[in-house]
């Protein structure tokens, strides 16, 4: 799983596979979530506290937005994660995740929010990309290569999708089908990536 | 070692099951039902330790039934499965139920069959096929091949029953007999002694 930030959008990359250790259950395991209209995030890691986790934030954002009046921000969210990841400090969520948000600073301006954590909670947050997941040592090297920065939308979707793809043929627990989610201000876009499905 | 798979067409939904409880070396019980109805509309096939599998069958079913005593309502089949899921995950950390299961169940709200794969640590997924335990080593490349988004119920019996006989072929556990419960618009059919 990769999430990169362009200008004014950000996007995460993630393949679809469900494994238990080399066989495959299914091809079609969703990993990514929608937060709000202004965040999304992908979990990586074992499945079941992917989707319990998923679940756990979301009553926590549903309860911070009764309260407030109002949907959090990406950056707050981002933090959020990480004081929940480590409410588990001696148990954890055996669990990766990937912020990707994007914080309004000014009319038409925004600020990209690109988090990664370990299963305790320590937030990176470089700001140009995160890399997650059985292939992260993979996705390092090609993300370092083909990130520049203030990408489009439209650069952005090639440069990440490229970079997933050749991380996802090399990884062998990754694979099985590819999605990638672009974030923009005004939409939220999916699209499937054509795979090899071994 | 319990033999756990099922598949799902557009109207139907089965699971088949092996019949044996094993202990050691020892082949105990010949008829065990390993799949259990929740309701005229949904199964849940279960592989597991005995005794997990039948605490935690009848957990669900009661609670289940609680809930509709309670508020009125049937839940639907992913509710069904969310709600298994979340019990799964909730005893995980202290207790877990050692039970991978399949749940399948004809929604009537939505008007089509739906199959769910689960293992014992609650990692919930919506499949058109799928096995649990050694049996998916098996089974899974012949379910591959033989499903059709298409497929009508007798086409997916005979290939649980080329996956039965792969399974007699080549797993060295011997299973005899198996079972198939099939789930359709009008409730629940039962197939005992399949094959």
């Amino acid at each position: 799983m990769v999430a990169m930030a362009g200008k004014n959008c950000v996007a995460i990359a993630t393949d679809t596979r469900l494994g238990a250790d080399l066989l495959t259950v299914d091809g079609n395991f969703q990993r990514v979530f929608k937060v709000n209209d202004k965040t999304i995030m992908g979990i990586s890691g074992l499945g079941t506290d992917v989707q319990t986790f998923n679940s756990l934030m979301k009553f926590k954002t549903n309860l911070y937005s009764l309260n407030e009046g109002r949907q959090i921000k990406a950056g707050t969210f981002s933090k959020l994660v990480s004081t929940t990841l480590y409410e588990k400090r001696w148990g954890p969520y055996f669990v990766s995740p990937l912020v990707a948000g994007l914080d309004k600073v000014g009319e038409g301006e925004y600020q990209p929010v690109i988090c990664n954590y370990d299963s305790i909670g320590y937030r990176e947050h470089s700001g140009n990309f995160e890399v997650a997941g059985t292939g992260a040592e993979l996705l390092y090297g090609c993300c370092e290569a083909f990130y520049k920065d203030d990408m489009g939308p439209e650069e952005l979707f090639e440069v990440i999708s490229n970079c997933l793809l050749s991380a996802l043929d090399r990884d062998s627990l990754s694979g099985w089908g590819a999605y990638v989610y672009i974030l923009t201000p005004e939409e939220l876009t999916v699209r499937a990536l054509k795979t090899r499905q071994d | 070692m319990d033999a756990v798979f099922g598949i799902a067409g557009k109207e139907w939904a089965l699971i088949v099951t092996d019949t044996a409880v094993n202990r050691s070396i020892f082949s105990l019980v010949h008829d065990e039902d390993k799949i259990t109805e929740i309701n005229q509309y949904k199964i849940l096939g279960c592989a597991g330790e005995q005794q997990d599998r039948y605490a935690f069958t009848n957990y669900i079913k009661r609670n289940l039934e609680l809930q509709e005593m309670r508020t009125g309502c049937e839940l639907g089949v992913e509710a069904t499965a969310q709600y298994m899921r979340s019990e799964l995950a909730k005893a995980l950390r202290s207790g877990p139920y050692q039970v991978n299961v399949m749940i399948a169940g004809y929604d009537l709200h939505e008007q089509r069959a739906k199959l769910y794969w689960m293992d014992y640590l609650g990692t919930l997924q919506q499949v058109n096929k799928g096995a649990q335990g050694y049996a998916s080593y098996f089974v899974s490349s012949i379910l591959d091949n033989h499903f059709r988004a298409d497929m009508t119920l007798d086409q997916g019996l005979s290939a649980c029953k080329q996956c039965i006989k792969e399974l007699r072929t080549r797993f060295t556990i011997n299973q005899h007999s198996f079972q198939v419960k099939i789930v359709t618009r009008d409730g629940t059919k039962v197939m005992k002694d399949f094959e």
